[in-house]
């Protein structure tokens, strides 16, 4: 595979949106992104399938547009797993080395990892992710413990789980294009990749992700993500309280949070009002700005306070030098990284897709399938190395010695 | 170790999710794609399958009869010849030199042995031959270009005009016509060797060939006269000799000077008038180089007796009774310098 050119599609079925991206992948060693594909999501409630049909439509027809855009077949998907129904524990192992010498072999290296991932799940769940953090030998941190020399070699892994059913649904829809799914990955995790840079991760960041259905996080430390977590809360419960706060139509809640909503209330004049349509027409009414901010305030303070309170003890100020990073669609409501920074007692700013993405795809919606291909790019290059290492004669020669 | 791996619990992962869905929850367009796919898988499986019953079948044949293997190509006898040539040899000369059996199968030809035929001739430079199924011949001929003519009479057969080629190839001229052929000068003072009924190549020619394209090129009026070319000196001295209608004896020298700087002293020395009609050259010796080129002039005879001499007002003396010694022809050097001369 990696001896040619393949394309791989990055698709993030997400509650008010179904993007899909695809990628050419260069000789396993250059990605191009060449297809875009865009499509109102349908039968998707806080990240899980509610209704296949409508869902397998909406997800088909951005398939269709991106592969028409980019006039090629996608190969594999990538696909971003979100939803309410993922969660996540942490297991840790330790095993003393084996060796006389205590040079750490790749046998005790491997125990340990064994031994940390190995931990039952109830009754219809499965992993998602393992996520290792660093090794710890005789209680130091090292990255790679092979050929080191110590006595107690310990690792720890965040596991993320999820609704066997609720997955399968996701990859079935994919499956209903007939091109398999090669990869599943957390969405927090494929878009804190993007925002963020390998600095950010190692001096330790919190990335939070708030999409239509639900809000994703996920906060790193020495260069690895300690934690994750979805919240089912996102920028539909702002619009949802608009219309009930103002008694509006779902719509109408939609224009206002896009248009006055804001993270904190700035609006201090009581008497301000703002029109619903501007346009002066029958049924155009005004509202008190200050309420509307008043309400997507206040639930954007409420989701920092959750994902704050998810994050407990592991969230630290002092070891998250890097600050807040935001990101998702509702990140671009105004204010919002100020209600974050008041939140968390760091700073806070909005995410950035690197400077080499095309300016039309930098926009906060779209640093999921940004990150799901690079996911593609460094599996493909992974395994592009891999093979060439076991294809090796000395490898092979001394594999038989 | 083995301990641990047989208590720790089997963990599910989303990879244990079997992917496949039925057509029926399949969008319209996925199941296009599905059946394209299959369509895909079974043209493969099928050229594979037809691939290798066609291995077995032929295998299973030249096991068996190896003799209907060959029929079919045998049984295909040459009707048509494609002859295709860069000179002046034609499809009837190629197929009277083939000489191919009427009966004979295109896969029967042994076209080494028939591009030896061809290429027996001298004239032929190289011969491409190739079969064109079902029952066509192809002949492809390069030929030699002649350059000087040479007569010789070989045994006790007649005098005979032969033609040499740039390389030294000396052989039969066929099909070239008469009016070409008479402008070419004749090759003289030169040991021919025979072996196995042929020329050997004379040594030389190339120098000789590039002395006449200059010469043709840039002084034709000249050429025209040019009669024979000798190369007694030029084993010895790598001298050219060309004996003309005007000059009795041109050296060329093939060691230093060029022959386009030759042939420009040639013509400048006739041009400026040295050598006329009434005061022919015996030798111009191109090939001493640089600026001087000894030119010897034949001494002009004494007039006949009772006629007065234009040049001279002495009176014509009677010829001596007895032989008188030679007389040495008379020389000079001339200089010659050379302007922006355009041939």
């Amino acid at each position: 595979m990696s001896s040619r050119t393949k394309y791989i599609g990055a698709v993030e079925i997400g509650t008010s949106k179904v993007t899909v991206m695809i990628g050419e992948l260069s000789q396993g060693r250059s990605l191009s992104i060449i297809g875009f594909g865009e499509c109102q999501s349908r039968g998707v409630l806080k990240g899980a399938v509610m209704d296949f049909r409508s869902a397998s439509d909406a997800t088909h027809s951005a398939l269709l547009a991106a592969e028409s855009n980019a006039g090629v077949r996608i190969d594999e998907v990538y696909l971003a797993q979100a939803g309410g129904h993922l969660d996540g524990f942490y297991n840790e192992a330790a095993v003393n080395v084996s060796a006389a010498d205590n040079m750490v072999s790749a046998v005790d290296i491997d125990t340990v990892m064994r031994l940390a991932k190995a931990k039952a799940l109830p009754e219809g769940r499965m992993v998602v992710h393992n996520i290792r953090r660093p090794f710890r030998l005789d209680g130091r941190l090292v990255p790679d413990p092979e050929h080191l020399v110590g006595q107690h070699l310990e690792v720890g892994y965040w596991t993320v789980h999820g609704q066997e059913n609720k997955i399968a649904d996701n990859i079935h829809v994919i499956r209903g294009f007939n091109v398999p799914v090669a990869e599943l990955i957390l969405a927090s995790l494929a878009s804190g990749t993007m925002v963020t840079s390998a600095e950010d991760r190692q001096n330790g960041v919190l990335v939070i992700d708030i999409g239509g259905g639900t809000t994703d996080f996920a906060l790193y430390h020495d260069g690895c993500a300690y934690t994750t977590g979805v919240l089912p809360v996102g920028g539909s419960h702002l619009t949802n309280d608009l219309s009930l706060g103002l008694r509006l139509t779902e719509g109408q809640g939609e224009k206002l949070k896009m248009r006055f909503g804001r993270g904190t209330v700035t609006t201090r004049d009581k008497s301000e009002k703002v029109w619903l349509n501007g346009d002066f027409a029958i049924g155009d009414r005004q509202f008190p700005r200050q309420a509307i901010e008043q309400i997507t305030a206040a639930r954007v303070w409420e989701i920092f306070e959750v994902v704050k309170k998810r994050l407990g003890a592991t969230f630290v100020p002092e070891r998250t030098a890097a600050g807040v990073v935001l990101t998702g669609g509702t990140s671009k409501l105004p204010g919002i990284a100020e209600a974050a920074a008041k939140v968390f007692g760091i700073t806070a700013r909005l995410g950035e897709a690197p400077g080499y993405i095309n300016e039309n795809l930098r926009d906060p919606g779209y640093c999921t399938a940004l990150g799901l291909l690079y996911f593609g790019l460094n599996s493909s290059a992974e395994a592009a190395t891999n093979g060439r290492r076991r294809s090796g004669f000395f490898s092979r020669l001394f594999a038989n010695a | 170790m083995s301990t641990h791996a047989n208590t720790l619990p089997q963990v599910r992962t989303w990879r244990d999710i079997q992917q496949a869905i039925a057509p029926k929850a399949m969008s319209s367009e996925g199941r296009k794609r599905l059946q394209v796919a299959t369509v895909k898988t079974v043209a493969v499986l099928f050229g594979l399958c037809l691939t290798g019953w066609g291995v077995y079948e032929g295998m299973r044949m030249w096991e068996q009869n190896p003799m209907a293997i060959q029929s079919p190509v045998k049984s295909a006898p040459v009707k048509y010849i494609d002859s295709r040539s860069d000179g002046v040899l034609d499809k009837n000369w190629v197929t009277r030199t083939l000489a191919l059996p009427k009966t004979a199968g295109l896969m029967e030809l042994d076209l080494y042995a028939l591009r030896n035929r061809l290429l027996e001739s001298g004239q032929v430079r190289t011969a491409v031959l190739t079969r064109k199924f079902p029952e066509t011949l192809v002949v492809m001929i390069e030929e030699r270009s002649p350059v000087l003519r040479l007569r010789t009479q070989v045994g006790a057969s007649p005098t005979k005009d032969f033609l040499v080629a740039r390389d030294g190839v000396i052989y039969d001229g066929i099909g070239y016509d008469a009016t070409l052929l008479a402008t070419l000068p004749y090759l003289a003072d030169l040991p021919l060797k025979l072996v196995q009924g042929r020329f050997q190549p004379v040594e030389g020619m190339e120098k000789v060939a590039d002395l006449l394209s200059t010469a043709r090129a840039n002084i034709p009026a000249l050429y025209s006269g040019w009669h024979v070319v000798s190369l007694a000196r030029y084993a010895l001295d790598g001298e050219i000799i060309v004996r003309s209608k005007d000059i009795k004896e041109i050296t060329f020298g093939t060691r230093e000077s060029d022959f386009f700087k030759q042939v420009a002293q040639l013509d400048l020395i006739v041009e400026t008038g040295h050598v006329q009609a009434d005061h022919p050259a015996l030798s111009i010796n191109l090939a001493v180089g640089g600026a001087q080129v000894p030119v010897v002039f034949e001494t002009p005879a004494a007039s006949a007796p009772g006629v007065k001499n234009n040049s001279t007002t002495k009176p014509a003396t009677p010829a001596p009774a007895v032989r008188s010694e030679p007389r040495r022809p008379s020389a000079y050097f001339t200089t010659v310098h050379f302007s922006s001369r355009e041939f």
